[in-house]
């Protein structure tokens, strides 16, 4: 009677990342279809933001997770997460390929696409693609340091401590770029009021 | 101003409830790299009770031993004993003969007399 009950539910799910890495390094399939399943939203999502391009940003995290299905052997237990890890190699292969974006050519911020403006005025509203298209196209403005911690703060739901050993600074250098960067954003989105449909509601 | 801080936060909020969705072929390549890492170890399911099972006997006792390759050790130089207590060689048969019958042991000759050496001179 008591086998049935062991099949009902899946025993990994309970179980933390750490342990889910140590049955992944014991061979264990399951834990690496779980451990996925957890991180790589989190890690395409971040790189999509960062890089705002879903081809890059699916090729830095496979590359992410690579590197944890490497490193499964020799994790050290108890000295990081493993998300904050995972960020913080996400972090790293964004800035090189931003960096060699930036060597290739020039980027200025016209050139950040401008997805809001064809949809203007068409409707009251706009469709939420195209609000999260305008805070991509306004995300896009920020410096890579102010856009990393501004996504890892307001959208990837971090806390202050983690994105400080995310991004490998102080956590009051965290909060100094989160404040400029919601700044700035705030000036590069307020030149998109009306594009977001927000002209009526926002200026009471 | 405070009202558009707000509509910010709701957009970055909106943000946060929309999760990046993996696409079916990156899955396959994020697994496929993680059964290329895990070489030849692979089974189809190593369930969480593994983990916390009980070891048997012989895997306890082999472990308090340091390992299979100390075990053998043990064996062998038990196997000896065994033999040299079975078989008495003479040496041994000599030393336990004078030691059992109470011969004391600084007149037990266990070395050879070097007299010869001295009477050269």
């Amino acid at each position: 009677m008591a086998k049935d009950s062991l099949v009902d539910s899946d025993p990994l799910a309970d179980l933390s990342d750490e342990t889910l890495l140590v049955l992944y390094a014991r061979g264990d399939v399951d834990a690496s279809r779980l451990l996925m399943q957890r991180l790589l939203p989190r890690i395409l999502g971040y790189a999509g933001r960062m890089l705002s391009d879903r081809t890059e940003a699916e090729d830095v995290a496979q590359e992410t997770m690579l590197r944890l299905w490497r490193i499964a052997p020799d994790w050290r237990q108890g000295e990081a997460k493993i998300s904050t890890w995972a960020y913080r190699v996400v972090t790293n292969l964004c800035t090189d390929r931003l960096r060699g974006r930036k060597r290739r050519q020039g980027v200025t911020l016209d050139d950040a696409p401008d997805l809001a403006d064809g949809a203007a005025g068409a409707e009251a509203g706009l469709i939420e693609a195209d609000r999260m298209a305008a805070l991509q196209a306004a995300l896009d403005t920020l410096p890579d340091r102010q856009r990393q911690a501004v996504v890892l703060r307001h959208i990837e739901g971090l806390a202050n401590p983690e994105i400080a050993a995310v991004m490998d600074i102080g956590v009051e250098a965290v909060e100094s770029l989160t404040a400029r960067g919601k700044r700035a954003l705030a000036a590069a989105l307020s030149g998109r009021r009306e594009a977001l449909g927000y002209e009526e509601g926002a200026g009471g | 101003m405070s009202g558009w801080d707000d509509e910010l936060d709701g957009l970055l909020a909106q943000a946060r409830a929309t999760p990046a969705l993996p696409s079916e072929v990156l899955i396959a390549r994020v697994m496929a790299d993680a059964r290329a890492m895990q070489g030849g170890a692979v089974v189809a399911h190593a369930p969480a009770a593994a983990l916390t099972a009980r070891p048997g006997f012989w895997a306890v006792l082999t472990g308090a031993l340091g390992g299979g390759g100390a075990l053998a050790g043990i064996s062998m130089a038990t196997l000896a004993g065994v033999f040299l207590g079975v078989t008495q060689p003479a040496p041994v048969a000599a030393f336990t003969q004078t030691y059992l019958t109470g011969t004391a042991l600084d007149l037990v000759d266990l070395l050879p007399a070097d007299d010869a050496l001295w009477a050269e001179e």
